[in-house]
């Protein structure tokens, strides 16, 4: 029922609207207008590609140089692996919308501080340029935003394989005289193949959704992908909710196929498991010689781009009463006033309520849906239970802005109306349930699965009843990975911005939301850096706890 | 006594503060009503500061002074963005201003919803150029629209001898900026200024000049000021002068090609269902009152253009002001759609 009432009914009110002219708050007559609008046009077409193109280009950015560094990571003589590891987690505390404010400093045509710096070194040159040589605002600079802060959710989902993968199969390689070259491309590769696959559709489908970059850097340049078409049709003076459900529809119909060859990819990563081994020995550690320091230093040009360049800019930014490009003078001008501005502004306390508020209800209600699910999925052998866990995994395929502008459309129209939730902070809650829950069951099967019925069992036999079976011997042992997986939705509800984004009113404004609108409405950049620095600050926080979780719970295991 | 006394100083003071024609009846009663009610909620385009110095804090301080009874909560409801999300959220129930904004654009879902409280405004003493079309508010806050640019880029004798074509001009490519969406275009399309064909064509030139659009005015300004762009065509004067006077870009300069395109920034309107609706006329009554809008002009420079006095006034001396007019402002959809299908830009904009 929590299932229907969260994609089923959102989802059919979604296509039924798109169907009918008007604003959802009062809507119009059915038509085919829409569609005939939507898919007539052919900027929608160059939309489509537009998207295909950023997806693809930012999947394979991302996934290269995350392959490269998990390869360089488990299986090198690389220095400083441990450090490395670590700090590539911090991209993921860094909200989207700040990485990509960020770049706007540093690499508008003109202004930006890289170009800046860029231009005077060829000019040294002999090189004169007016205006570049980089453009933010383009496709090529979306690609670059997205692609390379997809590299650390890449490198998560493919490190493990490289860890677990049966050393025999590269012992053989070398031991028949192949080349370390010809073992990569011959052995490694192939046999990574699968779990690679399942990343690249991953990071494919996560791209897709992406919506800071094209919001901030895409629409200044005019490249617009279905995340900002979505968005447009539904928030600016000609808003057209009902084209916004034409998009919206095969927006929603590319996802599904997706995140069905996803599920393909890790049903074969499932199957060819021999070839990925827990043996109790380590893989042969490969002897880079000289490029070791190569190695360190790609990596180290990385973290400059991801981490030193968008987090310095920024800091900068937040220490000036109005934005200026780094200079002497501009130097005398520093002052911690927006911080202490942030500390006293009622809306940023009140988003800041909004923001724990959303994140612990988010998480705990997530958790508890998921277990709900699983338990019934896993150990009961109720009729539908595998439909319930297809239907719940389905909803993965649904972007956040599909969810968000489903809801718009459900909740400003009767009966759904008269449940009072648009405009509080419980609607962009049930929104990010809807996004998280696939997730959430994914790591609930597979703890309840590990989990024999044997013990549980043994309690009965000792004359427990379920409640105290669940709570006395169930739960202690699935506590770890449920609290990883609880960390894991409150980080993504604490950062998350589309959904909140579409679904935000006065009451419900969350510190994300609250970013942009500094950024974008009021136009203070320096405040909106401030409060960027402060919110990445807090993720960076709940990121290192997430990862000291999911080690000792992966050392208790 | 003390009490009575003061009421009698107010509708007295009022007197002086409203326009003549509003009956001292009909103000004793929105008093009266605003007493009881005590607060007001205001959503509206207006910052509270602006580079630290206070501005809408100062109008609110001013409304408070003078009417000590009423709490104004106040929320800068900011372009058309954010008026969209307000609407939405009162055509779903949740009315969380009394006096809020809407941009023209809005004006058939607003009817159609009907969000929108029925006042009588002209009983209530307002201007009939204040009204807006169909009665659904007032309008409040005028810019004129002029060009912004980068005095280190563009000279200032070249910025004042500039015409609005000249922003196609093919030497300005990739150079010039402009807010999504253009205003100022859709006044000129009106048919006594440039009509429906030639502000087409124009269009189309901007889009083949590759013409910068930039999500807002603002923005675009800001970026003039940093040398990201030569100009910015079709920006409102107290952008510019925001940026001049309040945040100390010396760079800029600002001109007013003829004719000089003028129109209210904003519809001010009661949403039905307002917690403190007397509340709510009090203010909007004193809004337009002309110690407030004195007060308007020196915070937010948005006084009306064809009142010398004020900033806006000063800067178009000896140009021709060129108003949207209602007629033309009830067909602003389908204006702004064509236009901006003509520049290129996606019509759901």
């Amino acid at each position: 029922m929590v299932l229907l009432w969260l994609i089923l009914i959102p989802m059919g009110q979604m296509i039924l609207s798109s169907f009918r002219a008007g604003h959802p708050a009062a809507p119009g007559p059915f038509t085919f207008d829409n569609y005939r609008v939507a898919y007539t046009s052919p900027l929608t077409y160059r939309m489509i590609l537009n998207t295909l193109i950023f997806s693809g280009a930012s999947t394979a950015l991302s996934v290269l140089i995350a392959i490269l560094f998990a390869w360089l990571i488990e299986r090198t003589d690389m220095p400083l692996k441990s450090l490395c590891w670590t700090t590539l987690l911090i991209p993921l505390a860094m909200p989207g919308l700040f990485f990509a404010m960020a770049y706007v400093f540093l690499l508008m045509p003109q202004s930006g501080v890289l170009n800046l710096f860029l231009r005077s070194l060829l000019d040294h040159m002999g090189i004169a340029l007016d205006s570049g040589p980089l453009n933010i605002y383009s496709l090529g600079g979306m690609i670059f935003l997205d692609g390379i802060r997809g590299v650390t959710t890449v490198f998560l989902l493919i490190v493990g394989s490289f860890r677990l993968m049966d050393p025999a199969l590269e012992e053989a390689s070398w031991t028949a005289g192949a080349g370390n070259l010809t073992t990569i491309r011959k052995v490694t590769l192939p046999v990574l193949l699968p779990a690679g696959l399942a990343a690249v559709l991953y990071c494919f489908t996560s791209s897709m959704e992406s919506f800071e970059a094209p919001l901030v850097v895409g629409l200044p340049g005019q490249v617009f992908v279905y995340s900002t078409m979505i968005y447009l049709s539904a928030r600016g003076p000609l808003a057209n909710y009902g084209l916004g459900g034409a998009f919206a529809v095969s927006y929603l119909l590319m996802a599904l196929v997706l995140v069905y060859l996803y599920q393909r990819a890790t049903l074969l990563q499932t199957e060819r498991f021999a070839t990925v081994t827990g043996k109790g020995y380590r893989p042969r550690v490969i002897d880079l010689g000289r490029w070791r320091y190569a190695a360190l230093g790609f990596f180290l040009l990385y973290f400059l781009f991801t981490v030193v360049l968008p987090f310095g800019v920024l800091i900068w930014a937040s220490l000036l009463p109005s934005y200026r490009l780094p200079s002497t003078e501009a130097l005398a001008l520093l002052t911690i006033d927006n911080y202490r501005l942030i500390f006293n502004e009622p809306n940023a306390l009140r988003a800041t309520w909004n923001t724990i508020l959303l994140t612990l209800v988010t998480a705990t209600a997530t958790i508890v849906l998921a277990f709900a699910i699983s338990w019934v999925v896993v150990r009961t052998k109720v009729k539908g239970r595998l439909t319930l866990d297809g239907l719940t995994f389905a909803s993965h395929a649904v972007p956040g802005l599909v969810v968000a502008i489903s809801f718009i459309f459900l909740y400003l129209q009767p009966p759904f109306k008269y449940l009072g939730l648009y405009g509080t902070i419980l609607i962009v809650s049930l929104a990010l349930i809807t996004q998280y829950v696939a997730f959430a069951t994914r790591t609930t099967n597979a703890a309840i699965t590990q989990i024999h019925k044997e013990l549980e069992e043994a309690g009965e036999v000792s004359g427990a009843t379920r409640l105290q079976i669940l709570s006395q011997i169930t739960l202690p042992l699935i506590r770890p990975p449920f609290i990883a997986a609880w960390v894991w939705v409150a980080a993504h509800a604490m950062r998350a911005f589309a959904i909140p984004f579409m679904l935000s009113s006065r009451e419900n404004q969350t510190l994300s939301v609250l970013l942009w609108q500094y950024w974008d409405e009021e136009r203070n950049l320096p405040l909106a850096s401030a409060l960027g620095v402060l919110l990445t600050l807090a993720l960076a926080c709940l990121t290192f706890f997430a990862r000291a979780i999911t080690v000792k719970g992966f050392r208790q295991g | 006594m003390k009490k009575k006394g003061l009421s009698a100083a107010l509708i007295l003071g009022s007197f002086l503060l409203f326009p003549p024609s509003l009956g001292a009846q009909g103000l004793d009663k929105i008093i009266e009503g605003a007493k009881k009610e005590g607060r007001v909620r205001l959503g509206i385009t207006l910052r509270w500061e602006v580079a630290g110095k206070p501005s809408g804090k100062k109008l609110i301080e001013a409304f408070q002074a003078r009417y000590p009874f009423v709490k104004v909560e106040f929320q800068r409801v900011g372009g058309t963005r954010e008026r969209e999300k307000v609407f939405t959220e009162i055509a779903a129930g949740k009315v969380s201003y009394d006096v809020t904004v809407m941009t023209v654009t809005q004006i058939p879902n607003v009817l159609k919803a009907d969000i929108a409280e029925k006042v009588d405004w002209r009983s209530l003493g307002i201007q009939p150029q204040d009204i807006a079309p169909l009665g659904l508010g007032v309008n409040y806050q005028y810019v004129i629209f002029g060009i912004t640019h980068n005095r280190k880029l563009v000279s200032d004798e070249v910025a004042h001898r500039m015409g609005w074509e000249d922003c196609a001009d093919p030497k300005w490519k990739r150079r010039i900026a402009m807010n999504d969406t253009p205003i100022h275009l859709e006044i000129l399309w009106q048919p006594h200024l440039w009509g429906k064909d030639k502000t087409l064509a124009h269009a189309r030139k901007l889009a083949a000049n590759q013409t910068v659009f930039e999500r807002s005015g603002e923005d675009a300004t800001g970026k003039v000021a940093l040398g990201e762009y030569a100009m910015s065509c079709g920006d409102v004067h107290n952008n510019y002068l925001e940026q001049t006077i309040f945040k100390g870009a010396t760079t800029l300069g600002f001109a007013l090609p003829d004719p000089v395109p003028s129109t209210s920034r904003a519809i001010v309107y009661i949403p039905r269902g307002a917690q403190y609706p007397n509340a709510a006329r009090l203010w909007i009554l004193w809004s337009l009152s002309e110690e407030a809008q004195a007060l308007l002009d020196a915070i937010d420079f948005t006084g009306n253009p064809t009142v010398m006095a004020t900033a806006a006034g000063k800067m178009a001396k000896g140009k021709k002001i060129v108003l949207y007019e209602p007629e033309w402002q009830l067909k602003a959809q389908d204006i702004r759609k064509e236009i901006l299908e003509a520049t290129g830009l996606p019509i759901v904009r």
